[in-house]
Parts: C-alpha cells; sequence; structure tokens
C-alpha cells in the first residue's frame, strides 16, 4: 500500500508473520515491525497454539464473555520532509469466546446467526451513540447496522463495521471474523493527528481519516484464514 | 546552567565545546558540528540514541555539516581590551547576535546554533548553544479517566465525572503521547486494573518538565486547574495518588492552589521529575499520607538526573515528615538508602560532561556509554 503524501512508517507487506492454531482453524496475520521508541507498543501474546485452550483464566469483555488480546501495537507515523511524527497508529487484536449455547448450536460458522450475533455485541456497547444518529442519520447505528460491509471470503464472509468508542469523535473501523463454533477474531485500527507545541500538522484530520480506513483494508488483506475439512463440512452443512 | 546566549558570552565559553560525534569532525566531511559540555544533561534526558527517534535527531544533527551558511565577521572577535566590549554595548550586541542564531526542528528536539570561524577553527564550523525538548501529543483533553472494557477486551479510557473517585486509586502520568499510553503506564505502576488516570497532556511536560519553561501556555494552566478541581472536589474523600514523572511538578503546582489539609489523601511518586523535596514539604504541611512505600524509581534518565541534583534538600523532606508507625520506618529507612543510591549513580552519569574532551571522546560517544544509566 502506498501512503498517502509523504508518509513513512510500518507497512503490513514487510510485517512479521504470525500464526495463530484453534481447533479447525489457521490463522496467519501479519504485524508490522514496530521501531524502538519512548511512546511505542508491541506486544503479541506468548501462547499461539489455543486447542483445547482453558479460557478460565482470561481476561473478559464489556459481556462478561472471555477475550485475549492477540496483539496490541502503537507507533507514530512520520512525514519524509520534516521527521516529525505526524498520526499515531493503534492496532488492536483479539479473540472472544461465545457461551457454551451459541458454541453447541455453531452460531458463529453460520452465515445469518453470524451476522445477527455480532449486530447484537455491536449495539450492546453503543446505545450512547444513538442519540448522534438521530442528529445524523448518516451516523453509523443500530438502525443501519453500524454501515456494515460484508468482505467476501471462501467459505465465511467477515464483517467490517464503523464503530465510535468515544463521545465526539468520529467512528473508526472495526472488523469481525467467525475462527470456528468457539471464538471469533475482533481486530481495529485507530490514527489520531499529533501535534507539537508551535508545529502545525501538514495532514488535514480528514485525510488521516480516509488513510485510517486505507490501512485498516490493507491489514485486513494480510490476514489468511484457513479452515480444516472438519469445519468446512460443518460450515457447507449450515449452508444447506 | 550557564549557555552561552550571546556572542560575547559565547566566546567565553568556547573551551566548553566539543565536537558532536566521530562523523562531524571537520576535514572532508564536511563542516565540524561542536556542542556546548553544558548541554549533555538535557540532551541525555531528550535523546536516547538506541531508539529509532533518537538516532533521527543524531543523523540530522550530523547532516549540519553541510550547513552553506557563510559566516559572519562578528565585532570584537578575536580581540582582547575591545573598547566596545563594555558591559552596555555586549548586552545590546548579545540581543542582536541573539537574532542571527539558527535553529534546527527535528523530531521532539529544538537545536539552536550559530555558524562561526573561532580561535583553532580552519573553516567556519557549526557551534550547537541551546537545546529544548518538545513533546508530541494526540491533543486529548486533561482530566479524569477511567478504564472501560470494550467488546473486543482491549481497554478503553473515558472521561469521568470528578465526584466518583472516592475510596480509588488516581495515577497523574509523565510525559506522554496519548490517554491510551497513560493509561497503560497506570496500570502497570499501580498493578491495578481498575485504576483512574488523571490525564497530563505532552505539553505540560515541556513547560514543567526538566525544561520548565518561564511562561505556561493555556493548555498546561488548565491542565493545572482541572487537577486543582479535583483534589476540591475530593478532599474529604479517601483517595490513594500515584504520580509519576513530570506529574510530580504538575502536583506541585497545584497544592499551592489547595487550601486546607489533605489529611484522607495518600500519595505515592514513581520516578519523580522536578522538584520533589518542596512537593514532600507542602504534603506534611497538609498532613497527606505518606506511608509504606511512597517512593519507586524504575529506569527513567531524567527522573534520576533530577534526583541527583536534589539529593540533599530531598533527604532534608524525609527527615521532617511525620514519625513513621511500625514498618513505615523500616520502609522509610529504605526509601531514604534507594535515594542516596540512586543520586550516586545519577552523579557518575550526569558529571561524565566534565570529562568530555574532543580529543578522547565526541559528545555522541559518551551519550552511548552513558546509556548504561538510562
Amino acid at each position: 500500500m502506498k501512503y498517502p503524501g509523504n508518509i513513512i512508517g510500518p507497512c503490513f507487506e514487510t510485517g512479521d508473520l504470525v500464526t495463530f492454531i484453534f481447533d479447525g482453524a489457521e490463522f496467519t496475520v501479519r504485524l508490522p515491525i514496530v521501531p524502538n521508541n519512548k511512546h511505542n507498543q508491541d506486544t503479541v501474546t506468548c501462547n499461539r497454539d489455543f486447542r483445547g485452550i482453558d479460557t478460565r483464566d482470561w481476561d473478559i469483555n464489556n459481556q462478561e464473555r472471555p477475550c485475549i488480546q492477540l496483539a496490541t501495537q502503537r507507533w507514530s507515523f512520520e512525514d519524509a520532509n520534516s521527521l516529525d511524527n505526524v498520526a499515531l497508529c493503534k492496532l488492536y487484536l483479539s479473540v472472544v469466546e461465545v457461551t457454551p449455547a451459541a458454541r453447541k448450536k455453531n452460531i458463529l460458522l453460520e452465515v445469518k446467526t453470524f451476522k445477527e450475533i455480532m449486530l447484537n455485541w455491536i449495539a450492546y456497547a453503543t446505545e450512547d451513540h444513538e442519540e448522534q444518529y438521530l442528529k445524523d442519520s448518516n451516523w453509523p447505528a443500530s438502525a443501519n447496522r453500524f454501515h456494515e460491509k460484508v468482505i467476501e471470503k471462501e467459505h465465511l464472509n467477515w464483517l467490517r463495521y464503523e464503530l465510535c468508542y468515544l463521545e465526539g469523535t468520529m467512528p473508526r473501523p472495526f472488523a469481525v471474523a467467525p475462527i470456528n463454533s468457539r471464538f471469533v477474531m475482533m481486530t481495529r485500527i485507530e490514527i489520531d493527528s499529533l501535534h507539537y507545541a508551535g508545529r502545525q500538522n501538514p495532514y488535514s484530520k480528514e485525510l488521516l481519516r480516509k488513510f485510517e480506513f486505507e490501512l485498516f483494508d490493507d491489514f485486513l488483506s494480510h490476514f489468511d484464514l484457513r479452515y480444516s475439512p472438519e469445519t468446512i463440512a460443518i460450515i457447507q452443512s449450515l449452508k444447506s | 546552567m550557564d549557555l552561552p546566549s550571546s556572542y560575547y558570552t559565547f566566546q567565553k565559553s568556547l573551551d566548553q565545546f566539543i565536537y558532536f560525534s566521530p562523523l562531524t569532525m571537520g576535514g572532508s566531511s564536511g563542516r565540524s558540528v561542536k556542542i556546548s559540555k553544558a548541554l549533555f544533561l538535557p540532551f541525555f534526558c531528550a535523546v536516547d540514541p538506541s531508539a529509532h527517534d533518537g538516532q533521527a535527531i543524531i543523523r540530522q544533527i550530523e547532516n549540519l555539516r553541510t550547513t552553506c551558511t557563510i559566516a559572519r565577521g562578528e565585532t570584537g572577535s578575536n580581540y582582547t581590551n575591545n573598547p566596545k566590549q563594555s558591559s552596555q554595548h555586549t548586552t545590546r550586541l548579545g540581543k542582536l547576535n541573539d537574532g542571527f542564531s539558527q535553529v534546527l526542528i527535528v523530531k521532539n528536539l529544538h537545536v539552536y546554533y550559530r555558524v562561526s570561524q573561532e580561535l583553532g577553527d580552519k573553516s567556519p564550523s557549526i557551534y550547537i548553544t541551546q537545546v529544548r525538548a518538545v513533546n508530541d501529543g494526540a491533543g486529548s483533553s486533561p482530566g479524569l479517566y477511567e478504564p472501560k472494557i470494550s467488546r473486543d477486551g482491549a481497554i478503553t479510557p473515558i472521561k469521568m465525572n470528578q465526584s466518583s473517585i472516592d475510596g480509588k486509586k488516581v495515577y497523574i502520568n509523565g510525559a506522554s503521547q496519548s490517554v491510551e499510553g497513560a493509561m497503560q503506564q497506570a496500570q502497570y505502576a499501580t498493578s491495578d486494573k481498575n485504576t483512574v488516570l488523571f490525564y497530563s497532556p505532552a505539553c505540560v511536560s515541556d513547560d514543567l518538565g526538566v525544561w520548565q519553561s518561564k511562561t505556561l501556555s493555556y493548555a498546561t494552566k488548565n491542565t493545572i486547574n482541572e487537577l486543582v478541581n479535583v483534589f476540591k472536589e475530593s478532599q474529604n474523600r479517601s483517595v490513594s495518588w500515584y504520580v509519576e514523572g513530570e506529574g510530580t511538578a504538575l502536583l506541585s503546582e497545584a497544592l499551592k492552589r489547595i487550601p486546607g489539609n489533605l489529611n484522607k489523601h495518600q500519595f505515592r511518586f514513581v520516578n519523580p521529575i522536578g522538584n520533589t523535596s518542596k512537593v514532600l514539604q507542602i504534603l506534611t504541611t497538609k498532613k497527606a499520607v505518606l506511608e509504606g512505600d511512597f517512593f519507586s524509581y524504575h529506569h527513567n534518565t531524567a527522573a534520576l538526573s533530577s534526583l541527583s541534583k536534589q539529593k540533599n534538600e530531598l533527604m532534608s523532606a524525609m527527615g521532617k515528615l511525620p514519625a513513621g508507625k511500625n514498618y513505615d520506618k523500616i520502609t522509610r529507612g529504605y526509601i531514604m538508602k534507594s535515594i542516596e543510591g540512586l543520586a550516586l549513580v545519577g552523579s557518575r552519569g550526569v558529571p561524565k560532561q566534565d570529562k568530555l574532551n574532543s580529543a578522547n571522546q565526541t559528545f555522541v560517544q559518551v551519550l552511548r556509554k552513558a546509556g548504561v544509566y538510562r
């Protein structure tokens, strides 16, 4: 991906390949090489094998479901002309476990139910922003399915949404993908404009927001999620 | 720090300048670049040669050797007993010459330099006379933030109500680029995922940190007011404060404006930067709780140098604290010993500048060696 203007920084093409193994699936991502800097973060979970894993000591998400951060990264993009840090980029990649009942029903592996459960999960934590939707019908909300976009895949499609995490901030890209009947992958990227006192950032907020979405799509394009023949058989049976 | 701000003082301090790096020693590689030894400490605090940004700063300064500015003939240069060097004349001339200083802005550092040919220079050289750090930040507003777990399990800092910090741990951050980074530091420093953050933006560190600006920016004043309001609202509530880095200087400013006692407030300091001894004195008079392990240090250059500079004052302020109970006596003894040890380490790392000599080592070489004290 070519970055806009003179922006330079870590890129996914040259990132490290990291593979996580699940029951019936193998998930590979490219994580960018984050430079060593005071404010940067580059954390990848030590555990790469999640087959038959016990999730009782995991963190819990806002719906009290066990979850783990596969990777959390934070770095600054620079302007090649001035070498100023112009944008702060935060990358989050995690998996969340569904309830035993949902697992039994294979709801993550069925296109329709996957879409509905994800919409419900997202709407659960975004009630506060419905007010914004009443003022602006283009604002992502349950009514417009948070600008849901289907990312076509061979067996099961992934979903991309636009979500607002904090009041007063613009919606950010967020994506989900079903890993197996037990886990769903969630990921997001956030880009914020950086400023030094007395210096103007040459990149507008609009440009950086566009860059945020393009970078996120680029990140997703480097994902490789492969299902085992058994998982594919379940997906096919649920389709019919 | 006596830095050469005018041409007269610059000339008087020429023996304090050493080569910046092996690449900037003149000859076929370009102009020589020299830097004042007095800048070692501020440079050490702002530039880490092992980090990406530190490397970029060093390379850009080295590139100054390609500067094509023509050296000016300075009035009074190379003369002794020049009648034009009366104090009045040199002051006026100094002001004029200040206008000719040039600045290289790279990353978080402003590098002020002049091009001049002095005694011993074969050609006009670059003299770095001052540096100043300016932190970058994402522009989040100051105030209280609480951690909220999102749908993907990541922790998102959310602005919160002042009145709900009763019985909680509140962390005041040092220099931080973003609220998320500061929240992460808060959880690390307190070993508690529910710690509330008082976010102090990067510009506050510019104004109150080791560089201490004489005039405070509007954003810094606003942050101080926010913290004062938090103290006023929670004065009669029980709060456990963790203060890191430049947060100490911010707390010091806020404490000046808080009337009454803080006897329900407990304080702990992590890598304090600023006048820590003064803060301890004010907290003692306000009857704040300073119990247990209220002081800790984890590899922070600026904190180390700040400690070594004010060791005696700090020890004196600690001696004036109310007598500790039981284990507090032992803990306090350990804290005082650790401050003494840290000050010793800091003083070893810092005055290497006195031994800096162009003949043996350049500025950057010593900076790298001093890296073991980071």
